[in-house]
């Protein structure tokens, strides 16, 4: 568990991030948000004690890391930046181990365990183990950063935009494989990003920042559903409760045929990912409130007010 | 091999050919000078061999650029830490207007200091050979990027790991450029030397000078300046 407590941090009395407080649970994807500015890569380098808060204080597992040696703290935590920061002298597979190695790992374990990261990030080791890092592709390069970042198997992960610098085609690509990773590992850990909607793709839980303070730590489909104020909801964006709703599962919201229904509903076969967004979208498209979806196990059906419902807007339990 | 490490390699053989030739090959250089000056008696500098001559310059240069190298790198990593960060400007500026001494000027200071003879003339271009390697290896810290030292630390490298993992290698291109000027300037300033008794190939220059003697001019100045050439063809070699 990462446990933030009163976190204040100033750089010539202007504050950077002031006074917050959260905790990440163990095993959970953290995404800390908010305009450029706003102290979220302040707030994430006082983890591995790069930024050292002038008030306030960061624990790990209920020890507060001022207070591990600050080698031993920073090989127990992976360490991703956007701009990659590779060492431009060493091949990949001298970078991937170069953790192990501080570690003092036996050399057949490090080659064994440089194998077994690329092959987890999905590059090819003999392919890549010699090669230089001027070589290889932004996406290329920001994998053996994961890569590196994972060799020593740290519990946390600390990852500063790290998809930032990458085209969307291959960021779409790194987070889909990332997320993989992060299923397999669970790790803890804390994501920087401005990119909202990676937030929302990857994020347990998502905190949101402006002018160095939290303004909402929760789930993404809570912050989506019950954004805090006007900067939250404005910063999602208009179609935040289509953004809620393509993340629910339409199968989950099946209802019994309603009385009095009519009776040519239309009738939808719906795989098991189909979303609240899609369902709603063929209500549309077929002009009717209501239809019934077939998907391989159940059956049911799904109209406007139980949509609306779910999207959460305006609607208190 | 690349074409380009071959041709290199093929330069810098043909220069130590012709180098060795030069400081051996006494037979050659007789006929030659009595040919190119048929009028003069004394040909050849009486007081050492070329072999000798070149043995001492090799020793003044070889010295120096010793100790200049290990002074300037050590300064250049003392003054980028963080405790020797306020004298980074002092080094910088101490290197840049270094560059603007004449090394002439450093000799003849160095005399009522050391006294005559190979020792005041080491000195002398030690001191002088440490600015350019300074300047570089502070320029080789300086230019490695601020996401290489965060990726550095991030990993939980010491300071001492991250010198000697990351920033001397990372430097190392740049504090051989400064070697590489620092032993090529020693080189010609050497001859110097032999102004306050240091021998070298500056003694045959002095007397020819002195004697208006152009054959043994020739016999100090054409091994020096061929020494600079090979040496500038070795660095080139190392570079790749």
């Amino acid at each position: 568990m990462i446990e933030f407590k009163n976190v204040s941090k100033r750089y010539d009395n202007t504050p950077a991030v002031n006074d917050c407080s959260f905790s990440i649970p163990s095993h959970k994807f953290c995404v800390l948000i908010g305009p450029s500015g706003c102290g979220k890569t302040t707030m994430l380098r006082t983890v591995n004690r790069l930024v050292i808060p002038n008030e306030g204080a960061v624990l790990i597992d209920d020890t507060n890391v001022a207070d591990i040696p600050v080698t031993k703290l920073r090989k127990k935590i992976g360490y991703v930046i956007q701009t990659i920061g590779l060492f431009p002298h060493m091949t990949v597979e001298k970078n991937i181990s170069v953790v192990p190695k501080l570690l003092k790992w036996e050399k057949n374990r490090i080659s064994k365990r440089v194998d077994e990261m690329l092959d987890l990030v999905g590059l090819e080791p003999k392919q890549y183990k010699k090669k230089r890092t001027s070589e290889l592709s932004g996406g290329e390069a920001q994998r053996i950063g994961v890569a590196r970042a994972l060799a020593s198997d740290p519990p946390i992960l600390l990852m500063d935009e790290p998809f930032g610098a990458v085209d969307p085609i291959n960021r779409e690509i790194l987070q889909q494989s990332f997320l993989k990773i992060q299923r397999e590992l669970k790790k803890t850990i804390l994501f920087v990003t401005h990119d909202m909607d990676e937030a929302l793709k990857m994020a347990d839980i998502i905190a949101i920042m402006k002018n160095g303070e939290l303004i909402q730590f929760n789930s993404p489909l809570e912050i989506l559903s019950k954004p805090e104020n006007e900067f939250v909801k404005s910063f999602f964006g208009t179609d935040r409760i289509m953004k809620r709703l393509s993340m629910l599962k339409a199968k989950d919201y099946l209802q019994e045929e309603p009385e009095n229904s009519p009776k040519d509903q239309p009738k939808i076969t719906i795989t098991k990912d189909f979303s609240l967004k899609d369902a709603l979208s063929i209500l549309f498209e077929k002009n009717v409130d209501s239809a019934q979806f077939i998907t391989e196990k159940e059956t049911g059906f799904l109209s406007m007010p139980v949509i609306r419902e779910a999207s959460g807007d305006g609607y208190v339990e | 091999m690349s074409r380009k490490k071959k041709i290199t390699f093929v330069y810098f053989f043909i220069l130590l050919i012709v180098f060795l030739i030069i400081i051996f090959y006494q037979a050659g250089w007789v006929n030659t000078l009595k040919f190119l000056f048929p009028e003069k008696e004394q040909l050849i500098y009486p007081r050492a061999s070329i072999s000798t001559l070149v043995w001492e310059h090799l020793k003044l240069v070889a010295f120096s650029s010793v100790l200049s190298t290990l002074t300037g790198v050590l300064i250049a990593i003392l003054v980028t830490r963080k405790f020797g960060k306020s004298f980074l400007p002092l080094a910088d500026n101490l290197s840049a207007i270094g560059q603007t001494f004449p090394p002439v000027a450093v000799l003849a200071l160095s005399v009522p200091l050391l006294g005559f003879g190979f020792e005041p003339t080491v000195f002398a271009l030690f001191i002088y050979g440490i600015l350019p390697i300074l300047r570089n290896t502070i320029n080789g810290f300086q230019s490695i990027a601020k996401d290489i030292h965060d990726a550095a630390e991030g990993v939980g490298m010491t300071p001492l790991q991250k010198l000697f993992k990351v920033e001397l290698p990372l430097a190392f291109p740049y504090i051989m450029a400064g070697i590489r000027i620092s032993v090529i300037i020693n080189i010609g300033t050497a001859t110097v030397g032999a102004t306050i008794g240091a021998g070298g190939l500056g003694a045959p220059i002095t007397a020819g000078l002195i004697s208006n003697n152009f054959a043994y001019l020739l016999q100090g100045a054409l091994p020096a300046a061929l020494m600079a050439f090979l040496f500038d063809a070795f660095f080139n070699l190392l570079e790749d």
